[in-house]
């Protein structure tokens, strides 16, 4: 008779939810159970790196001595085969970096606390502060005030004339420089043969100019005059000029053969609200409208037709907490992948929300301590390319810096929280029993804190660079070996993955994750995790939730 | 002696008794031979009746000779007469001018009205002409008014300095253009009139030379005349197709004004053209800059022609 040996049962297989390459950013439109396992829920101060992986958001470094006030305006000069300039407006004084002092140049004096940009046109700087007439900086840093610009607030350089706007009292006039000489400095122009207003120039038509006008090929444009809007921000997109107003974007082409302007309307259903916040991102144009954060570009397929369509859409609430009486001074610039956007949220007056939107993983992140005025990308005599804010909440410029996790010396303070996994199932109770977290490195300490459902506090735990399988990692040791290694992860070395293990032992119908660091020039990089549970029976359900 | 001549020999019959001094046969005789009777030249005075007789001879030889010179001068003033209508001479050395000169001063009277006419008539078509062009300018300044605020309207830029300047130099190019018809009208005019006045002085000046001519004149002034006459005949009738008169005439016609709607025209056509589209732009901006049009507008206009057209 032979004897049955029973089999051996296999262990059951843990369902585990995976998660690598969390980088899709942050999405606060939809619920936290709803967005995507890559997503975030919150966040802050985090950027994205690597192939999808979460981080620290790069510090950044107060640059230069002999700022009284917060500047207003960051531009960048490079007359040709002489030394690059990064200027700003100081009080009533244009400053230019020179060394590491911020020095005055002399010459012409700005109203204060006006908001200011910079156009480089002909091998010159012209200085826009919509209440004077722009200021002209040569190449020899000789500044003057001609008598023939406008008191716009902005400007470009466009096709050999330099296209200028946002005159207070001429809120829909578009000026544009006489394109026949190479000083495009001049707005004005004797009054030509014919009659009515726009055959008019004088002090009333380009408001800040001065009389006698010595005549030029200088003209101006009404676009859609009385429709209630204004002109509030120039770009250049491809071969056109895009012009927007508050509520509506225009498009402007230069004929090839009279230089015969054609104004044509793109959009009646969003404009801009900020001349600071356009910037040119790829082959699109990205820009702050009161519906928030939209894109311009070609339409698919049809390279002539240009549309738009919105962009931050997953931060809608973000955006609705902009404080729109200043969002006007929204500013933004993109510069390694990244679309930095700047503006004031609830009752702020100044700058102290920023957006980054990172192109390579279409993904939205914010930082609190980017308070920029301005933006303004660098590159100086070695070649070394810079990204440089003006603080429009104190008296300095600051560098972002990459691989420096502070706040000009402070502590920054980081977090990262999860989507609130229900394992695709929201009926379902589960058994949450432990999360596998994969650190690329560890510079510190790293606090990760665990939430079950109505953002109950389930387990906060630290991992630090020195972590060691003695288990000091925090309160878990998960009852053998630190799985991947010691947790000594200083090193940068990009083999230094450790996964760590937290054990989590709760029951509930979701779990949150919250990965978060608030030391000084410290970070850590997560490259994914993993989420072991057991799901319960679907009678396994709080009888307060039952509805007979 | 001529009263003798007259009464015997011109008029015998008056006198039909012989000669003082002769007998009644003797005076017989020598009428006999004075009426060249040879049977005469006899007798006791046969030398006398052949004196008369060779006299009576030389008479009638010369008689003869006078009456073919006559008649030859008869023949020459019925010529004379056929042409002029003038009358017959007084002798051999004067004639009546007065009919050749009224007869000049007719034609003259003629032709100051012929070309006081032709005058009038080349005023008449330089004004016709100039205002029709005056008026095509006009209307084309009307359409391109009325045509300028649509098509800038259309690029975005109704509300701008690029349409006011546009408009001024519409403006301009209309005013310049009428101005330049207006000149020129008032240029071919005046030649109009230097023309009248040179014809005219001429024609005058050669009238008051007939004043010189009194009612009798020589032979030579009545063919003077006659040539004058036939001339002015001449004059008369080529006065409106004779070389010269055409040449002055006709380098007052009137200056011609291209004009936008004849600009327009042409653009029309070059840009549907089967040439090359950068000899197109080249003609065209000779042709727009030729027309004294406003070049800005047409250049626009013409490019807008070319998107238009396929191929272009």
């Amino acid at each position: 008779m032979a004897v049955r040996i029973p089999a051996r049962r296999a262990p059951a297989q843990i369902p585990e939810i995976t998660v690598n390459n969390p980088g899709k950013g942050l999405n606060t439109l939809i619920s936290e159970n709803l967005i995507n396992d890559a997503e975030a829920s919150d966040l802050n101060n985090i950027q994205f790196v690597e192939s999808g992986c979460i981080s620290k958001s790069s510090g950044i470094q107060a640059v230069g001595t002999g700022l009284s006030n917060n500047p207003h305006g960051l531009g960048t000069f490079y007359p040709t085969g002489l030394t690059k300039r990064l200027l700003t407006v100081d009080g009533t004084s244009l400053k230019y970096l020179n060394g590491s002092t911020w020095t005055a140049i002399s010459g012409v004096s700005f109203t204060a606390d006006k908001e200011v940009t910079f156009t480089q046109c002909n091998n010159a700087l012209y200085i826009w502060n919509g209440d004077q007439a722009g200021a002209k900086l040569d190449s020899a840093l000789t500044l003057t005030r001609p008598n023939t610009t406008i008191s716009a607030s902005f400007a470009l350089w466009y096709n050999g004339f330099q296209i200028a706007s946002g005159v207070s009292s001429q809120p829909n006039r578009l000026y544009v420089s006489d394109g026949s000489t190479p000083d495009p400095s001049d707005f004005t122009n004797a009054n030509p043969t014919g009659t009515g207003q726009y055959s008019v120039y004088d002090g009333t038509t380009h408001p800040g100019s001065v009389a006698p006008y010595a005549g030029s090929g200088a003209n101006y444009i009404d676009v859609a005059v009385g429709d209630g809007d204004k002109i509030t921000g120039l770009a250049k997109f491809q071969g056109v000029v895009i012009i927007f107003k508050e509520r509506s974007i225009y498009q402007l082409t230069l004929a090839s053969t009279t230089g015969l302007p054609t104004v044509t309307n793109i959009s009646s259903g969003t404009g801009c609200v900020s001349h600071k916040s356009i910037d040119n991102v790829e082959n699109d144009l990205f820009y702050l409208s009161r519906k928030g954060y939209y894109v311009l570009g070609n339409e698919p397929n049809f390279n002539t037709a240009i549309r738009t369509n919105e962009l931050s859409s997953r931060v809608k609430p973000v955006i609705d907490t902009i404080n729109m009486g200043e969002a006007s001074n929204a500013a933004s610039i993109f510069s390694d992948f990244k679309f930095y956007t700047t503006f004031a949220t609830g009752g702020n007056s100044y700058n102290n929300q920023t957006l980054i939107y990172d192109r390579r993983y279409l993904a939205w992140s914010k930082v609190d301590y980017m308070t920029a005025n301005s933006w303004a990308e660098f590159i100086d005599s070695t070649g070394a390319k810079h990204l440089y804010f003006a603080d429009d909440n104190s008296a300095n410029v600051y560098e972002v810096v990459d691989g420096n996790y502070s706040i000009d010396g402070d502590a920054m303070s980081s977090q990262w929280t999860s989507k609130a996994f229900d394992a695709n199932n929201f009926d379902y109770y589960k058994r949450w029993l432990d999360v596998t977290i994969l650190f690329r490195q560890i510079s510190g300490t790293v606090t990760v804190t665990f939430y079950a459902d109505n953002n109950a506090e389930v387990k906060a735990t630290s991992v630090s660079s020195n972590t060691d399988t003695s288990g000091s990692m925090g309160t878990v040791v998960i009852g053998s070996p630190i799985l991947g290694g010691t947790g000594t992860a200083s090193s940068t070395s990009a083999t230094n993955n450790v996964p760590y293990r937290f054990k989590i032992n709760t029951k509930s119908r979701t779990l949150k994750i919250k990965i978060s660091n608030s030391n000084n020039n410290e970070n850590f990089i997560v490259l994914g995790f993993v989420i072991a549970y057991v799901p319960y029976n679907r009678q396994s359900w709080p009888s307060t939730l039952k509805i007979q | 002696m001529e009263n003798w001549w007259n009464q015997n020999i011109v008029n015998p019959v008056r006198r039909t008794v012989g000669l003082p001094g002769y007998g009644d046969t003797n005076t017989a005789r020598l009428q006999q031979a004075y009426l060249g009777d040879p049977r005469g030249v006899v007798g006791a005075n046969a030398a006398e009746a052949q004196r008369i007789y060779n006299l009576k001879q030389q008479q009638e030889e010369a008689a003869a000779i006078i009456n073919a010179e006559m008649a030859q001068r008869a023949a020459q003033e019925s010529a004379i007469a056929s042409v002029g209508g003038g009358g017959g001479g007084t002798g051999q050395v004067t004639t009546d001018l007065s009919g050749k000169i009224q007869a000049l001063n007719d034609l003259y009277g003629v032709i100051y009205n012929d070309l006081a006419n032709l005058t009038k008539e080349k005023r008449a078509s330089l004004e016709s002409s100039y205002g029709d062009q005056t008026k095509n300018l006009q209307d084309t300044y009307q359409d391109v008014s009325a045509q300028l605020p649509m098509q800038y309207g259309a690029q975005g830029i109704g509300q701008s300095s690029y349409y006011a300047k546009a408009a001024g130099r519409a403006e301009d190019a209309y005013n310049q253009n009428t101005k330049a018809l207006q000149d020129a009208q008032t240029q071919s005019l005046a030649e109009l009139g230097r023309f009248y006045q040179t014809n005219l002085g001429n024609f005058q000046g050669q009238q008051a030379a007939l004043a010189g001519y009194g009612g009798v004149g020589t032979q030579a002034d009545a063919a003077a005349l006659d040539t004058q006459l036939n001339q002015l005949g001449q004059a008369r009738t080529g006065l409106q197709t004779q070389g010269q008169n055409i040449a002055g005439l006709s380098a007052i016609a009137p200056s011609q004004n291209t004009g936008a709607a004849q600009l327009r025209k042409m653009l029309g056509e070059l840009s549907g053209s089967s040439i090359p589209d950068f000899a197109k732009q080249t003609i065209a901006q000779n042709e727009i800059k030729k027309s004294g049009q406003d070049q800005t507008y047409y250049t626009d206009y013409f490019d807008r022609l070319r998107q238009q057209t396929p191929g272009a």
